[in-house]
């Protein structure tokens, strides 16, 4: 029933995903994560350490997931085709019947983070309402930060982005939105605060190039999340597994050098995180139209 | 400096070799260089083609999905990674646009934001793959490249490279080959006419040797001392050494045959005027040992007396006549009218004596530039001769005049005419005058000697009662003062 239910779920969010099953999750002896373009780049020896810290900790050999699109990544999480996955929290609020939360990075001491309007560094700009008629570039249409925030601004002055910006494009990441702005390819874009912030430590010749015009609320961090299917599954334990590596992943050596790298202070426990707001904003945008 | 005056075929050889060698290397330099560059540029525009082609035909196969979804950020990004995968060309910019040139995308977005058009310019200047050429007025190329999908354009690339480097290489190695060039050039110049002046020393030499003969001196060459080494050189050398040996040898055979002609020419000297002494002398005796014997006798006492007095008269006029043949020459004074009127003085005792009738005309007056002494010796003498074949009762004619810068003295006598073997002798214009015979006489052959001197000429010729001599004597060392 639950199966079936998934199934249908999933069938009517995500489009092409019709013929996809979840019963292999249960004969894999592999545990598959999931990471969308919310990290920062094309880090081998992040990707690497990720991996052996949960070999290590999981006691399950992991296979980490990238792919180009948040849809990519969330279809295959709501399918079942991956345990768990580093998703953005629009898609878990869209998807959250179906999804569990694993846990939540903290960053700056909290699991919270703001989404920026950024334009190049000697334009003259001081909010939204000055961006008007730009080429504008967005991370990613499921993006919280990178899409949907700056349609609810818009929507909030009863318009829609099409029609306030003359053109927009999708970079598909937030690195790319950055990119974009700093090389003047767009005018203006949307992008993930906590992206900017560590780029602007590690990659400081990138974000030069670029002003934050404006920030958003605190929103609560992309989270961890998993199928609610396998809850009770045989695989339902290598899940929690995934889950204690993320809790503890602070106090493990290996660990703490993942965490370096993303520039995050630990995972946190899910409970207690705020995505009502990123609701909110998902609400009014699909009631705008 | 005229260009009359600028004749390169005058110039010595050592400077005209170096010189067509300079000009040949210049030429040859030239045209290396020309054809090095040409090479160069062929090279450069083949490999910017055949780089620019791969760029382009890459960034194509990369960009033209996105192209076709319009998608500005993949087009960009395929943009940005292609940089890094053509490092070899410098890129300064790259557009990504539709085939109406709306930018879809560029290298720099700054410059070519998106939704823009190409500019113009770049239009017009933009060259297709097949035609990518280096220009050296222009510091990039422009290639163009449309994006075919299906038969369809769906979109044009656009790729600026800059050509800067290739240009620094061209005018690099341009100036590399002109320094070569230049070097090479003055080194071989320089090598020429080293060697030149190295081949042309014993033509040098030889004519120095040569200038030399000029001055009167004959030296050998000293083969050895110029290090001579070819065969033919040294062959020349030797040639001109016994040419040398045998000029030389001549010239002291010359100068023993003159010395022994000067005292031939002593003795016969000597001989005359014994001869022309011994005549009145044998007369004199005669007239002395006539006079002891007969000293009463009041006419053999005064023809003897006069006997002794034409005697020593005879004597006189000889050592006269020596006196002023061999005079010291450095007192040389010009002809005046007065010489003239001695001579008729001093011929009047002879006119007087043979009851001869003497004509007199001088036609010119004051003074002449011409030896006066010589001249005076000279018509003395013919008087003297005249006097002596006119016998007694005889005429003579005595006529001067100045005709052409020439001074022209006529004596003409009746009676006795000269010789054939004489007048041969005296006509003939070679100098075998001067070897006139004793029989001729001192006076002749004073004549023969003074006239020659002066460069003159004698004419004698016989008329029907007698005979005429001419002399002829060029004016010289300054113009005629008061000529008549």
């Amino acid at each position: 029933m639950k199966r079936r239910s998934f199934l249908t779920h999933s069938m009517a969010l995500t489009s092409g995903l019709a013929s996809l099953s979840a019963p292999a999750l249960a004969q894999s002896p592999v545990l598959r994560f999931g990471l969308t373009p919310v990290f920062l780049s094309n880090d081998l020896t992040l990707l690497n350490n990720l991996e052996e810290y949960f070999s290590a900790t999981t006691g399950h050999k992991v296979e980490l997931t990238r792919k180009r699109t948040y849809q990519e990544i969330t279809a295959l999480l709501v399918s079942g085709q991956l345990d768990a996955a580093w998703i953005c929290g629009y898609p878990f609020i869209r998807f959250q019947d179906a999804l569990q939360l694993l846990s939540v990075p903290v960053w700056r001491g909290r699991p919270r983070y703001q989404a920026y309007l950024i334009v190049a560094s000697d334009r003259r700009a001081s909010g939204i309402d000055d961006l008007q008629g730009d080429l504008h570039c967005f991370s990613d249409p499921d993006s919280n930060s990178g899409f949907l925030v700056t349609s609810s601004l818009l929507a909030d002055r009863n318009v829609r982005p099409d029609a306030f910006f003359s053109k927009t494009f999708f970079a598909y990441g937030h690195r790319n939105v950055v990119r974009a702005v700093a090389s003047r390819l767009a005018q203006s874009g949307s992008v993930d605060g906590y992206v900017w912030e560590v780029l602007n430590q590690i990659e400081p010749e990138l974000t030069r190039n670029t002003k934050v015009i404006g920030k958003s609320d605190w929103l609560g961090f992309p989270p961890i999340a998993a199928p609610k299917a396998n809850i009770g599954s045989p695989q339902y334990d290598a899940i929690q597994s995934i889950k204690r590596a993320l809790l503890n992943m602070h106090k493990d050596a290996l660990g703490r050098q993942v965490l370096d790298l993303l520039k995050l202070d630990s995972f946190g426990p899910p409970e207690g995180t705020d995505f009502a707001k990123i609701a909110g904003f998902m609400k009014k945008v699909q009631e705008f139209g | 400096m005229s260009l009359a005056r600028f004749r390169p075929l005058s110039w010595p050889i050592s400077l005209k070799i170096p010189l067509v060698v300079a000009i040949l290397m210049i030429a040859i330099g030239t045209l290396v260089t020309e054809r090095v560059l040409s090479k160069l540029s062929e090279i450069q525009d083949q490999n910017l083609k055949e780089l620019s082609g791969a760029y382009l035909d890459g960034l194509s196969t990369s960009v033209l999905p996105h192209v076709l979804r319009a998608d500005i950020w993949e087009i960009f990004d395929a943009i940005e990674r292609s940089k890094s995968q053509y490092e070899n060309i410098s890129i300064v910019s790259t557009i990504v646009a539709s085939p109406d040139n709306i930018i879809f995308a560029a290298s720099d977005p700054g410059s070519f934001p998106t939704e823009s058009t190409i500019p113009q310019e770049y239009l017009m200047t933009a060259i297709a793959e097949a035609m990518v050429k280096i220009r050296s007025d222009l510091p990039v190329v422009r290639v163009i490249k449309d994006m075919e999908f299906q038969g369809r354009t769906i979109g044009k690339l656009m790729v600026t490279l800059d050509v800067s480097r290739q240009l620094a290489e061209r005018a690099n190695v341009r100036l590399t080959l002109i320094w070569t060039n230049a070097v090479f050039t003055v080194v071989l110049a320089a090598f020429g006419y080293f060697l030149t002046r190295r081949m042309t020393r014993p033509m040098q030499v030889l004519t120095e040797h040569l200038d030399q003969i000029q001055e009167g001196r004959f030296q050998e060459i000293d083969a050895n001392g110029i290090g001579a080494s070819g065969k033919e050189v040294s062959t020349l050398f030797d040639s001109y050494n016994a040419m040398v040996r045998a000029v030389n040898e001549r010239d002291m055979l010359a100068k023993t045959l003159h010395e022994e002609e000067k005292l031939a020419g002593l003795g016969r000297l000597a001989a005359a005027m014994a001869h022309e002494i011994n005549n009145p002398l044998g007369g004199m005796l005669n007239a002395l040992e006539t006079l002891k014997r007969h000293e009463d006798n009041p006419d053999v006492r005064r023809t003897s007396i006069g006997l002794l007095e034409r005697g020593l008269k005879s004597i006189g006029d000889v050592v006269q006549t020596s006196l002023a043949a061999y005079r010291d020459r450095s007192a040389r004074r010009n002809l005046n009218e007065k010489d003239f009127a001695d001579l008729r003085r001093l011929l009047r005792p002879e006119i007087l004596r043979h009851a001869q009738a003497l004509k007199w005309k001088t036609g010119w007056r004051n003074e002449l530039a011409i030896d006066g002494t010589s001249v005076r010796q000279i018509g003395l003498n013919l008087l003297l001769n005249a006097s002596h074949a006119a016998g007694y009762g005889g005429e003579i004619s005595f006529r001067s005049d100045v005709d052409n810068e020439v001074l022209r003295i006529a004596v003409q006598n009746s009676g006795r005419s000269i010789p054939e073997n004489l007048l041969r002798c005296l006509n003939d214009k070679s100098n075998s005058k001067l070897q006139l015979d004793d029989r001729a006489g001192l006076g002749l052959w004073v004549i023969c000697r003074l006239v020659e001197d002066m460069q003159g000429q004698i004419k004698a010729m016989n008329t029907d009662d007698g005979a005429i001599v001419t002399v002829e004597i060029p004016l010289g060392g300054g113009a005629i003062r008061h000529a008549a």
